[in-house]
């Protein structure tokens, strides 16, 4: 009974409406929402406007596993205690499968929340996934509208001729997939 | 100036009399002054005073969009506290308020770092903002937002609505209220529900470009768009190069980004930080060691050898044989470099036991990684040093020449200049050297037209070696220096610039001006040397390093107006400008500075392309 009255709960509302209840310190991992807390003024319900369920659920699941590390690595010797490979690792595995436009929610909610870790975790994620790609790709990735003419994609395309020349590296990367 | 200041004035108090005309006069004055007071007084107390500058101006200006947010918060959760009831969960602080405005662009290039700075909070009544943070976008047009997430589309809705765009901008979301945006403008009243010029409804758009709404946050296809102007650069100031350039034709606004100085300043330091190359000769695994460090303050690193380079996108993995490479010299961008495997450096010459061997230079952009490997040279004497030519013109192809300086024979001095146009070594032994004077090693530069070489010669002159006429003069040197100087090249005469020590730490940088005789077909004269600057730098140096010893000149950044010196096991940088010493590298032993180091300040260039892509 007691420990219960220990983890309070805190209630976090998505932009479709669902309600997902999470202990307190899970919460915290998310710098917007300690300050929130922190100041008292989140009683009720907190909405969280910008972040849909799915991607909530992902961004609870990071805050879940912060909180294991960090209350593990407070008692010495630990086996949770996760070297920096592990770490990688499991950032790796954390990100897999996220398909371009869940990662940019995943940004925008990260972004939103300050939570730092799963930031960087996403910005990585999203480096590695356009790194080597061409304009018509980025612009389908991001639906971006080309802007530009005709002549002047192609002045850049001249002024800067080395970068658009085939990179073995990648081409090497996308055919073995 | 004034004429803007009084615009903003003006907008002010016109977005007072918005909200008192929304929301009634009693809201607004309940004794603790009226919301927009402080931003008013500001402004017009500015407007007034005739010598507003444009940091005066800007910091105004920021202080009252900060303000105009605080007070926006409150009157507006005063609002949400007073229209519901009191067991309402909507009741309470709002959740986020931008303010945005526009300015001049002048204002807005100075505004620079108030964008880059702290993040603001400010409290006032039950309002708190939070991590407000100022979000420069395109243009004169810059934001606060309460949260710090003003996705960039927020801005473009600016430009398309004439009728609507002026100097601030208030746009309060309340996340509770679906429908609280206020905006003043100055022909229309943004109040909800009036339709634009297009026919989409003002609230409409400007939830959309807010990204807040929730139908368009759970609209699958647009999300990625979503993504804010500041986790764009997050992005992208991680990729590599080639992609960075490379995406520079996504859209105009990616452009605009990538293209922008101050995005480039963000980037790894190689790509576009000044710095130095130093490369060292390592006795212990008889190799070659090549680094590069930048010399930007806070972002210093320094690489432990060549290969490590390939981590800031500058492996020089492309070019062949590329661990034997020397460095020799660097301008433009562009890195000379001679096949190693030839002969070791200098000052482990020995003439007798090594066979004349041709020697393969290579020119080399490191970061777009072109290169060109350079005829032999049909002259395959001895020579002492070689200097890289680049002229920055406008074309997309660079253009260099390369002057290698042979031996003196009997007074006579060896050349040889290649052009990358014509394509071949030019030789020329008709140059005669004046009292034979010896020349010295690895202590020289040419000018920036490639014409003239100066060299030192024992013991205390300069020789100056005209390429085009064919002569060879002397100059004597202001003052005899312990040790030897350094020279570099500065201004944009690129006139000679000489560093010396006098005695042990008093350092001196005197700058060769030189007299254009129009009657005499242009030809430059010698005037005289002028005394720039003179510190004793040990009181720099001793405290912090515990070093008294002897320090050796290594080379000028004339661009970073910073002097390389090395002792020790250091290298430092000593800005002439402000006499601040920094560490650019520390080794882990001694190293020998008699000619075994040598450092290349370089200045990164990724306009220009440089000869055929690489076979």
């Amino acid at each position: 009974m007691s420990e219960s009255t220990e983890k309070k709960m805190v209630r976090l509302r998505s932009s479709d409406g669902e309600v997902f209840e999470v202990e307190e310190s899970v919460a915290k991992v998310a710098k917007t929402l300690q300050d929130m807390l922190e100041e008292d003024c989140a009683d009720a319900v907190i909405p969280i406007t910008c972040v849909r369920a799915p991607i909530l659920t992902k961004v609870i699941d990071y805050c879940k596993d912060q909180v294991m590390i960090s209350s593990s690595s407070s008692t010495t010797n630990n086996p949770n205690e996760r070297t920096e490979q592990e770490r990688k690792a499991w950032g790796q595995k954390f990100m897999e499968g996220v398909d371009s436009s869940t990662l940019c929610e995943l940004l925008v909610a990260s972004n939103f929340l300050n939570i730092e870790g799963l930031l960087n975790l996403g910005v990585d994620k999203m480096v590695s996934m356009i790194q080597g790609k061409y304009p018509q790709e980025i612009r389908d990735m991001f639906n971006v509208v080309n802007d530009f003419t005709p002549e002047e994609e192609e002045e850049i395309r001249n002024q800067n001729a080395w970068a658009f020349e085939r990179d073995p590296y990648y081409k090497k990367r996308s055919s073995s997939k | 100036m004034s004429s803007l200041v009084s615009a903003d004035a003006d907008l002010v108090h016109r977005m007072c009399e918005q909200f008192r005309d929304l929301h009634g006069d009693e809201d607004l004055d309940d004794g603790r002054g009226g919301p927009f007071d402080h931003c008013k007084s500001c402004l017009y107390e500015k407007a007034e005073s005739e010598k507003a500058d444009v940091c005066g101006l800007t910091e105004m200006l920021f202080n009252c969009a900060v303000s105009a947010l605080a007070s926006a918060l409150q009157i507006t959760t005063q609002l949400i506290d007073d229209d519901y009831p009191a067991d309402d969960p909507r009741r309470g602080p709002l959740e986020r308020c931008v303010v945005v405005f526009r300015t001049s662009r002048e204002v807005m290039n100075n505004a620079y770092p108030y964008f880059r700075g702290p993040q603001y909070e400010y409290e006032r009544g039950r309002a708190l903002v939070r991590n407000a943070r100022a979000i420069c976008f395109q243009g004169c047009i810059g934001a606060f937002d309460s949260t710090g997430v003003v996705p960039e589309e927020l801005l473009q809705p600016m430009t398309e609505f004439d009728d609507l765009c002026n100097e601030i901008w208030l746009v309060t979301d309340d996340l509770r209220f679906s429908s609280s945006i206020l905006c003043t403008t100055q022909r229309q009243r943004g109040r909800r529900g009036e339709i634009s010029k297009d026919g989409r409804s003002m609230e409409d758009l400007m939830v959309r470009k807010m990204g807040l709404n929730s139908e368009y946050c759970c609209d699958h296809q647009s999300s990625s768009s979503n993504l804010s102007e500041e986790l764009l650069i997050e992005i992208l100031v991680r990729l590599p190069l080639k992609s960075l350039v490379r995406f520079k034709c996504v859209s105009r606004s990616w452009r605009q980004i990538i293209s922008d100085p101050r995005f480039q300043t963000r980037l790894p330091f190689i790509t576009t930080t000044a710095g130095l190359f130093y490369q060292k000769w390592d006795v212990f695994h008889l190799g070659q060691v090549l680094g590069y460090a930048s010399v930007s303050s806070s972002t210093k690193t320094s690489t432990p050898d060549l290969h490590d380079l390939g981590t800031y996108n500058c492996n020089l993995n492309f070019i062949p044989n590329h661990p034997n490479l020397r460095l020799m010299d660097s301008r433009n961008g562009l890195l000379l470099f001679l096949h190693g495997s030839a002969r070791p450096p200098m000052p482990y010459v020995y003439h007798g036991s090594h066979p004349p061997h041709p020697d393969v230079f290579f020119v080399c952009n490191p970061i777009t990684r072109r290169w060109v490997s350079l005829p032999q040279c049909p002259e395959v004497n001895h020579w002492l040093d070689c200097f890289l030519v680049s002229d920055k013109s406008s074309s997309h192809q660079y253009h260099f020449s390369v002057v290698r300086i042979g031996s003196v024979i009997s007074s006579r001095l060896k050349l040889s200049v290649f052009h990358s146009e014509k394509g071949e070594w030019v030789d020329s032994s008709n140059i005669t050297t004046p009292n034979n004077r010896g020349f010295l090693t690895s202590r020289g530069i040419v000018s920036a037209d490639g014409r003239i070489v100066y060299r030192v010669a024992i013991p205390r002159y300069l020789l100056k070696i005209d390429l085009q006429e064919q002569t060879c003069g002397e100059i004597e040197l202001p003052e005899n220096p312990s040790g030897l100087p350094c020279f570099g090249l500065y201004g944009t005469k690129n006139h000679l610039r000489c560093a010396l020590f006098r005695g042990r730490s008093q350092l001196q940088i005197w700058d060769l001006i030189l007299m254009s005789d129009e009657d005499a077909d242009g030809k430059e004269e010698a005037a005289g040397w002028v005394l720039k600057h003179s510190n004793c730098i040990e009181p720099l140096i001793k405290p912090r390093f515990g070093w008294s010893g002897m320090m050796r000149l290594l080379a000028f950044h004339s661009e970073l107006k910073v002097l390389y010196l090395g002792f020790s096991n250091k290298i430092i940088s000593y800005s002439i400008d402000d006499e601040r010493v920094e560490v650019i590298t520390t080794f882990a032993r001694n190293f020998d500075l008699d000619g075994a180091m040598k450092v290349h300040p370089f200045v990164p260039c990724i306009a220009l392309s440089l000869g055929a892509p690489p076979a």
